[in-house]
């Protein structure tokens, strides 16, 4: 994996890290499972209030990296392809039908259904779509997510390009050497540069949203404010007073017909103890539940009635050094994975999330392994292994560094997981704080990355090949110097395999295979609950959602305003 | 009088030299900021290069102290490490809110402040002036954000009159700009009352009582006058009070203006966007300080004599 | 008045001495009377002596470590736990005031706290003290030049919004190396002492003008003490009167300023407790329970209370024409 992208990946990690640090409270990824269907009268000026947490840096698709920014996008934007909310798989979105592969997997052609217009009017063609994808390649954007198109002929080379340098005819003959044509008004064709089955869930993304001409030449820098903001999807934003709150509304030239909800709001409310104030004060409809608010919510009958669970896309790992004394014995590594209860942490430390008691991909995603039991916490069986490796009783099991972003809460969780392992296996780790930009530094290199380190990954796309390939395979971005050809080999072959039920197959073996090698243990997988006002209907969540209801947005409907 | 106006404007400019020398040499200190050769945050190529643009990175340090000094005379204070907007333009969005918030509560303070506190020195030792002065000590010793945290909790959450979200109605601006203007209103108190006694232990008011004035004119005509004009001089360090108080409560209460603008670029880092708040606060206050000693050389006939 | 070279002679001399020694004592001996005579003064000062035994003896007083919530056993401490007299549903008995969100002991950390505090109260003051006086002494005696340059250099400063720089000072700084040492405390006494000193410089400067022409000080220099002797032995203690009371009352607003920093999340690093940064941590969970912040916020202000009393108390017995 080449490594430009490997640090982009590696920089959205951190910004994920960041992101789900900072809120909790936010926008929480939701789950596969229905929420609140249907009964009651749906108001035809229905208005709903939301919370977006903090003022968005970018709302341009083809910069943005972070949750609340794609929040926005996605409601005013829509890509040629969608995801199911249950499956999680690619289905036609503005694309009319599935794409048309060629044989050889590397060129996907997409035809555009008709009647699809911005919310102007104007009607959306293949060019938009050319120039919002060409626009996430360009360097001169510096978008945080364009090496997800790094799989796209030309893209990776052009969006390198070295700015300071590069002459205009440069640049310019970079573009045109992206493999992304316009056959027509209703065709577009991408040249990929290696078979990727899974481009269809990438067509799903903000980077490949269609932008009009006109809006970027009459705003210039400032076109992501409303007057020039034209999407395609089923919002669009009418006002955005910084730092205060953005209001959406229904853009009747949408495709599917007007979405039910008039209006949307999101204010902008940083504090999530005042969240949940103002979800209190019915002044916000939705809210994500912090671990501290649930005290007062399961007292309070009313609000206990408002809770569901949401899953999340994100899964967080004990990191091993793979190639340094103990760690370079897989045995110890999976000891280590195996002595420490995993239920108990979530019940007694995280409070809120679900305990990785799977594989490396965390339930409601592709490729989630229930019944992968391999890492499950069994002292017993994690002292055996520990007895048959090479460094039984050995001083390399004494004083093991553990090495975490200082911070107050990592802090008790090192604490928590030090005593797992002393009484567990009668090893001594020893905690190592380091400054948290330091620590971001150290676990990108493999010449720096600590003995033992926590980490979290959340998915880019709901695909296996973005967490078992893009991580795990010994070119990726995970930095535990942990190689294993026929991982490799399997996780490439998979990547590349176009019958679906065969990828899954190749892929669920190598995540048990990447379970049994424990280059990482598994922490547990991000999950929150959500709080939502009785009078909010339609909800449809998935563990993906960066926005409400994100695969159904034209769905919600509210019964009354309380 | 003139002189003293001239050579107090004078000393203007080596006071907002030296806050651009400072705000300078801490923006270049500051780990993590443009100017780090080892950023622990790879900033994109386009950001890399407008960065450059602005600030000659690469150059001599005198050369880009220049450069600086010059995007400040042109009002550019650079571009956000983290939004994608420049600084002058967020500040010019947010600075109306704050603005607003500021003045009410300062108007609030004085309005509440001078009668209660000369109230109280004319009725010194009786209940109102107890009273007064115990409200005016947990003014200043109860931190204003436990207040803020109090009064959002009672007000907000459990009786339900005032809104959370938003700003522009009276109801949303009441609790904010009453929890800010505390702070000074206590020390106003303080300060006036303690003017007041002052004033009236002057010989000249013995003297305007013996001659036979009635009491009513005494106060009003000659202690007020020059009991009011010390408290003139401590409304610019209320001032620079009510702006750091401003982050506290624009934190708290959700208020869209520059403090809480402010305080989010200090966690995120976003040294340009710091440096320029810092900035035009400087000036600000540096602008009251010089407007509040002018006035107080225009009012003390001692000073205008000389 | 003769102009013989020496006009004093051995005994005069020693009386106008004796008079110099005298005047100094008989001050401070009536201000500690009427100290001492303040109730509120005396309370105040009863309380900080409290807290300041508190901050001496915090590692043998607290329960707990402060900043660990996992015992020896490997038990978790219970994560906002009630204090005793809060929702008896989660009150639990080892922790008699509570805990906080991640389960440290609230007790524990408001003891430790408390040092926390009162080293950030007392040391920067010293420092501005320290700072502050020497320069005021010099450029009000020595006048000319001296004073000029001093003059226009704490005017620009003073000019500077002080808790505002603070605030930069600390987050520019607290990533540096310079905001590592002693665990960010270095940085903190160093901003608030940078910031401040000027006020006390100021104000010593004023009265060492104004003590400079009394009598006792023309004495002094017409019997040949030399010029430190008299600014130590002469001016500093007479002109320390609005000094001590400015101390008095720099105390708390160092306390308070670091209370603010670490609620604006610019203060001392963490882990460190400090009833500044377990406010901020509680705001967190106000809604659900108001003890994690009520309980530091407590505590400071009834510190600057005691400050408060005390400097006033102070500022009545050292000039009794002050009384308000």
């Amino acid at each position: 994996m080449p490594l430009a992208r490997a640090r982009r990946a590696l920089a959205l990690l951190i910004a994920a890290l960041l992101v789900l640090a900072a809120c909790q409270q936010g926008q929480p990824p939701t789950t596969g499972p229905v929420t609140q269907t249907g009964g009651g009268e749906p108001d035809p000026d229905g208005e709903l209030v939301t919370n977006l947490g903090s003022e968005p840096d970018t709302i341009d698709p083809h910069k943005a990296s972070f949750v609340h920014e794609i929040a926005v996008i996605m409601s005013v934007f829509e890509g040629l392809m969608s995801l199911d909310p249950q499956t999680l798989k690619p289905v036609p979105a503005v694309a009319a039908k599935d794409p048309e592969i060629s044989a050889d997997q590397k060129t996907w052609k997409f035809t555009l259904r008709d009647g699809v217009k911005f919310s102007d009017g104007t009607p959306v063609t293949a060019r938009d779509y050319q120039r919002g994808f060409l626009r996430t390649c360009d360097p001169r954007t510096a978008g945080d997510y364009a090496f997800v198109l790094y799989v796209v002929v030309g893209c990776e080379a052009w969006n390198n390009m070295d700015l300071r340098t590069a002459t205009t005819a440069q640049i310019e003959a970079g573009r045109d050497a992206v493999g992304i044509r316009v056959l027509d008004d209703k065709t577009i064709e991408f040249q990929l540069a290696e078979p990727a089955a899974y481009f269809g869930s990438i067509a799903y993304m903000w980077v490949g949203m269609p932008v009009k001409q006109e809006s970027l030449d009459k705003g210039g820098e400032r076109w992501t404010e409303p007057e020039t903001y034209i999407g395609n999807g089923p919002f669009k934003l009418v006002e955005w007073k910084h730092n205060e709150r953005m209001v959406f509304e229904r853009n009747d030239s949408y495709w599917r017909g007007a979405p039910k909800v008039k209006r949307w709001t999101r204010v902008m409310i940083q504090e999530g103890a005042t969240a949940f104030a103002a979800y209190r004060n019915n002044e916000i409809d939705v809210l994500g539940a912090a671990a501290e608010d649930l005290r007062t919510i399961e007292a309070d009958p009313e609000l206990k009635s408002q809770l569901s669970d949401v899953e999340g896309s994100c899964t967080f790992y004990i990191g091993f050094n793979a190639k340094r004394a103990p760690f370079d014995d897989p045995n110890v590594r999976l000891a280590f994975a195996r002595s420490f209860d995993r239920d108990g942490y979530i019940s007694d430390i995280q409070k809120m999330g679900t305990s990785a008691n799977g594989g490396f991909i965390p339930p409601g995603l592709p490729g989630y392994d229930k019944d992968d039991a391999v890492q499950r916490y069994d002292p017993a069986a994690a002292k055996d292994l520990l007895a048959k490796s090479k460094y039984a009783g050995a001083p390399e099991l004494q004083n093991v560094k553990f090495t975490y972003a200082s911070n107050a809460r990592t802090k008790t969780r090192v604490e928590w997981l030090q005593q797992q392992w002393k009484n567990n296996l009668g090893v001594t780790v020893v905690a190592d704080p380091v400054d948290a930009t330091a620590y971001t530094q150290l676990v990108k290199r493999q010449e720096t990355t600590p003995l033992m380190f926590i980490l979290g990954w959340c998915a880019d796309f709901p695909d296996q090949q973005n967490w078992l390939t893009t991580v795990f395979h010994s070119s990726g971005i995970s930095k535990t110097g942990w190689k294993n050809e026929k991982y490799d080999a399997l996780v490439k072959q998979a990547d590349q395999e176009p019958a679906k039920d065969r990828r899954d197959a190749m892929y669920l073996e190598a995540s048990r295979m990447l379970s049994a090698e424990a280059p990482a243990a598994w922490l547990y997988y991000v999950s929150g609950k959500l709080l939502i006002k009785p009078w909010v209907k339609g909800v449809t969540t998935t563990a993906l959602d960066s926005v409400l209801g994100q695969f159904r947005m034209w769905e919600i409907y509210v019964t009354k305003k309380g | 009088m003139l002189t003293y106006v001239v050579r107090r404007l004078l000393l203007l400019i080596p006071t907002l030299f030296f806050v651009a020398v400072v705000t300078f040499a801490l923006a270049h200190a500051a780990p993590g900021s443009p100017f780090d050769k080892n950023p622990d945050r790879p900033l994109p190529a386009a950001t890399i290069e407008r960065l450059e643009r602005l600030y000659g990175v690469d150059r001599p340090l005198h050369e880009q102290f220049l450069l600086y000094l010059g995007n400040l005379a042109r009002f550019d204070l650079g571009s956000s490490l983290v939004r994608d907007r420049s600084v002058a333009e967020i500040i010019g969005s947010q600075l109306p809110v704050s603005a607003q918030l500021g003045i009410q509560a300062l108007l609030l303070a004085l309005a509440v402040a001078l009668p209660l506190g000369v109230i109280s020195a004319l009725r010194q030792n009786t209940a109102v002036d107890h009273a007064s002065m115990v409200l005016a000590t947990v003014g200043t010793t109860i931190p204003s954000f436990v207040i803020a945290i109090l009064a959002i909790y009672v007000f907000a959450v459990h009786l339900r009159l005032i809104p959370i979200v938003g700003w522009g109605t009276p109801k949303h601006m009441i609790l904010p700009t009453v929890v800010l203007s505390l702070g000074a209103m206590a020390f106003l108190t303080r300060m006036t009352r303690a003017s007041m006694l002052e004033a009236i232990r002057q010989d000249y008011v013995r003297t305007a009582r013996a001659k036979g004035l009635p009491e009513q004119v005494v106060i009003v005509g000659h202690v007020l006058k020059n009991a009011l004009i010390p408290v003139a001089t401590v409304v610019g360090p209320a001032t620079a009070g009510l702006i750091t108080g401003s982050f506290i409560v624009e934190s708290i209460f959700n208020v869209p203006g520059i403090g809480r603008e402010f305080v989010l670029s200090i966690t995120r880092r976003d040294y340009p966007l710091i440096m320029g708040v810092y900035l035009l606060y400087a000036f600000l206050i540096a602008l009251a300080n010089l407007a509040v000693d002018i006035v107080y050389a225009a009012l003390d006939p001692r000073i205008k004599a000389a | 008045m003769t102009t013989a070279e020496r006009p004093f002679s051995g005994q005069a001399r020693a009386a106008a001495l004796n008079v110099l020694a005298r005047k100094q004592r008989s001050l401070a001996r009536d201000a500690l009377e009427r100290l001492l005579r303040n109730k509120a003064a005396i309370l105040g000062l009863g309380i900080i002596a409290l807290f300041m035994l508190i901050a001496i003896f915090a590692p043998f007083i607290a329960p707990y470590d402060p900043v660990v919530q996992i015992d020896a056993t490997g038990k978790a401490n219970p994560s906002m736990g009630e204090p005793w007299f809060g929702d008896p549903k989660y009150v639990d008995p080892a922790h008699p005031l509570g805990t906080d969100r991640i389960g440290r002991d609230t007790l524990s950390r408001l003891i430790w706290g408390a040092r926390v505090s009162m080293v950030v109260g007392f040391v920067p003051v010293a420092l501005i003290f320290a700072i502050g006086v020497s320069v005021g002494l010099l450029a009000g005696f020595y006048g000319g030049k001296l004073d000029q340059i001093l003059m226009r250099v704490t005017d620009v400063i003073y000019a500077f919004p002080d808790l505002l720089f603070i605030i930069i000072i600390m987050a520019t700084l607290r990533n540096h190396w310079l905001g590592d040492l002693l665990g960010g405390l270095v940085l903190i006494f160093g901003a608030i002492a940078v910031v401040n000193w000027v006020g006390m410089a100021r104000l010593v400067r004023g009265q060492v003008l104004s003590l400079k022409e009394k009598e006792y000080v023309e004495a002094a220099r017409a019997i040949g003490v030399s010029g430190p002797r008299i600014m130590l032995r002469h001016l500093l203690p007479n002109a320390l009167s609005p000094v001590i009371v400015a101390v008095a009352f720099g105390i708390p607003s160092a306390i308070l300023a670091e209370a603010t920093l670490s609620f604006l999340g610019v203060g001392i690093k963490p882990p460190t407790a400090t009833w500044g940064s377990m406010m901020f941590e509680g705001y967190g969970v106000f809604a659900t329970t108001p003890w994690p912040v009520l309980l530091p916020a407590v505590c400071i202000s009834i510190v600057m209370l005691s400050f408060t009393f005390v400097g006033d108390g102070l500022r009545d017995a050292l000039d009794p024409r002050m009384r308000t």
